[in-house]
């Protein structure tokens, strides 16, 4: 199977909102890819990410219809906790994500509830912080751990399920540029190759050269599939509240100056 | 003010003695001390467990800043229960006996949280036979103080620069001043409880499901000596209490003698 998330007509109504948040939503992401979700705050990024992890409709209650499918599961009639060693989720604030006082208990927290020895769980929690470049940070306490480190925690503790998917929802919120650029190479090193990514942010210029995809969704609907540039070409005009990095920008209004005048003018 | 009194319960790691004991040996211990607390009724013996309590939070944890933010945090409550008791019995040392037992008793509950991890606390709620819900109930509310704490001070300054004023008026107008810190630190620790309850479904926690910890615990020949020691302490105390508050009145009597000569 080519796809690792399938979605048709999906419609999500949150319990006592007065509108949709996702309208009519049908989207394909391809195993081994690497996707930009972009769109204003409040256009439904976050409401998509939590169909895929099984939040909705398993956490959050509200008119739910269509079908997501993930990795040949269907999310509606699966538990998020068999969804969790699928799909790892990374939202936001790190800091909320984060249960344990320690770090290495942090991380190795999902595999307290499958079943290992401790010895499994030793080895497991020693390979990946090693492999994330964290191995400095055994024996830390989470509360000393500065916003890079900790999301470097929080990835570790998704990873260490071995997750075929991982949703990165805002990661840029609490780094400065230079710990963007730091997360992208660790992203390109350590996640494993087959591995599907779907990155949400609204800074287009941070994420332009890392994605192969970027999917537009406005307001509820999924407007755009495809390349960064012909987004643009999209949206024209139109309000879009989007980061579109210069370089993009320079080379669609050159490539609109050549198309109306000309390659003399 | 507010913030210390946040922090001064919160778990802070440190290379001490106390902190490499077993959670259990300590929670054993901090109750021994809270029984004795409890049953002993003579001021001099409450000064002596002080004393006790005072040298194994500073000797073995080496826990005196913290020890000092613990006090000031508790200071209002001690002078409300002297002054409520001695507005009743009129008798200023009787009513120093019970401030003494409250401060006796924090200070046992603080050989213990005060130096145990709230993973490790949690744990060993565990292997006492509690759901893993309320034990992780426990250790995720010890975790989130210092978030809280964080987050307390982030609306008092919001609300400081927008001009509002918390220590003016009298005390109604003062109460509702507060209720502009509360209310913002109230729906915030609500959605903080819920993405903590969304990330505990992602990271696969199940009510009922099989639970291996991931760090065991070992009662070591330390844990027993402590255990013994504190045991041993207690029972002295508890049977020849009156041998030992007569030499403890002796000695301060001629301490206080020598002191006027």
């Amino acid at each position: 199977m080519k796809e690792i998330v399938s979605i048709e007509n999906l419609e999500f109504k949150y319990l006592g909102a007065r509108d949709k948040a996702l309208r009519g939503i049908d989207l394909r992401l391809e195993r081994g890819r690497r996707y930009l979700l972009v769109g204003a705050s409040g256009s439904g990024k976050t409401t998509l990410a939590r169909c895929i992890t099984g939040l909705i409709p398993h956490f959050y209650q509200g008119e739910y219809s269509g079908e997501v499918v993930v990795d040949g599961m269907k999310v509606s009639e699966t538990p998020i906790q068999r969804l969790a060693e699928t799909v790892g989720y990374l939202r936001q604030n790190p800091e909320e994500q984060v249960l344990m006082t320690k770090v290495e208990r942090e991380i190795a927290f999902s595999l307290e509830f499958r079943g290992l020895t401790t010895e499994e769980m030793e080895r497991i929690t020693r390979r990946v912080m090693e492999n994330l470049g964290i191995s400095h940070l055994w024996g830390r306490t989470t509360d000393t751990l500065s916003g890079g480190e900790l999301q470097k925690v929080v990835i570790a503790s998704m990873l260490v399920l071995e997750p075929k998917m991982l949703i990165l929802d805002e990661p840029s919120a609490y780094l400065s540029p230079m710990a963007v650029k730091n997360l992208q190479s660790l992203l390109d090193t350590y996640i494993p190759g087959q591995s599907t990514l779907l990155v949400i942010d609204h800074r287009l210029d941070y994420w332009i050269g890392f994605v192969d995809t970027v999917i537009y969704i406005d307001r509820g609907v999924v407007r755009y599939t495809g390349s960064p540039g012909r987004l643009l070409n999209l949206l024209g005009s139109e309000e879009h509240r989007l980061n579109i990095p210069l370089h993009i920008r320079l080379s669609h209004d050159l490539k609109q100056v050549v198309n109306t005048r000309g390659v003399n003018s | 003010m507010y913030r210390i009194g946040l922090e001064a319960f919160r778990f802070e790691e440190r290379d001490a003695a106390l902190y490499r004991l077993d959670p259990r040996a300590k929670l054993l211990v901090a109750f021994i001390y809270m029984v004795l607390t409890i049953l002993v009724n003579s001021q001099a013996i409450q000064l002596l467990i002080t004393a006790l309590l005072l040298a194994t939070l500073l000797l073995l944890g080496r826990l005196g800043r913290k020890l000092v933010k613990n006090l000031v945090t508790l200071a209002p409550l001690m002078t409300l229960v002297f002054l409520a008791n001695y507005l009743v019995s009129g008798d200023p040392m009787a009513s120093l006996l019970p401030t003494q037992k409250l401060l006796n008793l924090v200070m046992s509950l603080n050989t213990f949280f005060l130096t145990t991890n709230p993973d490790d606390f949690a744990i060993t709620l565990e292997k006492m036979g509690m759901p893993l819900t309320i034990t992780l109930a426990f250790s995720l509310s010890l975790r989130f103080i210092h978030v809280l704490a964080r987050v307390l001070t982030e609306i008092v300054e919001a609300q400081l620069s927008r001009g509002h004023r918390l220590d003016t008026g009298g005390i109604t107008t003062r109460i509702r001043n507060y209720t502009a810190i509360l209310i913002p630190l109230i729906i915030i620790s609500v959605r903080k409880s819920i993405s903590v309850a969304e990330t505990l479904e992602l990271r696969g926690f199940r009510e009922g499901a099989r639970h291996t910890p991931f760090t065991t615990m070992k009662i070591g020949f330390w844990d027993v000596i402590y255990v013994a020691a504190s045991l041993s302490i207690a029972t002295a105390l508890l049977i020849y209490g009156g041998a030992v508050e007569t030499a403890l009145l002796e000695i301060l009597t001629r301490h206080l003698e020598y002191m006027a000569i």
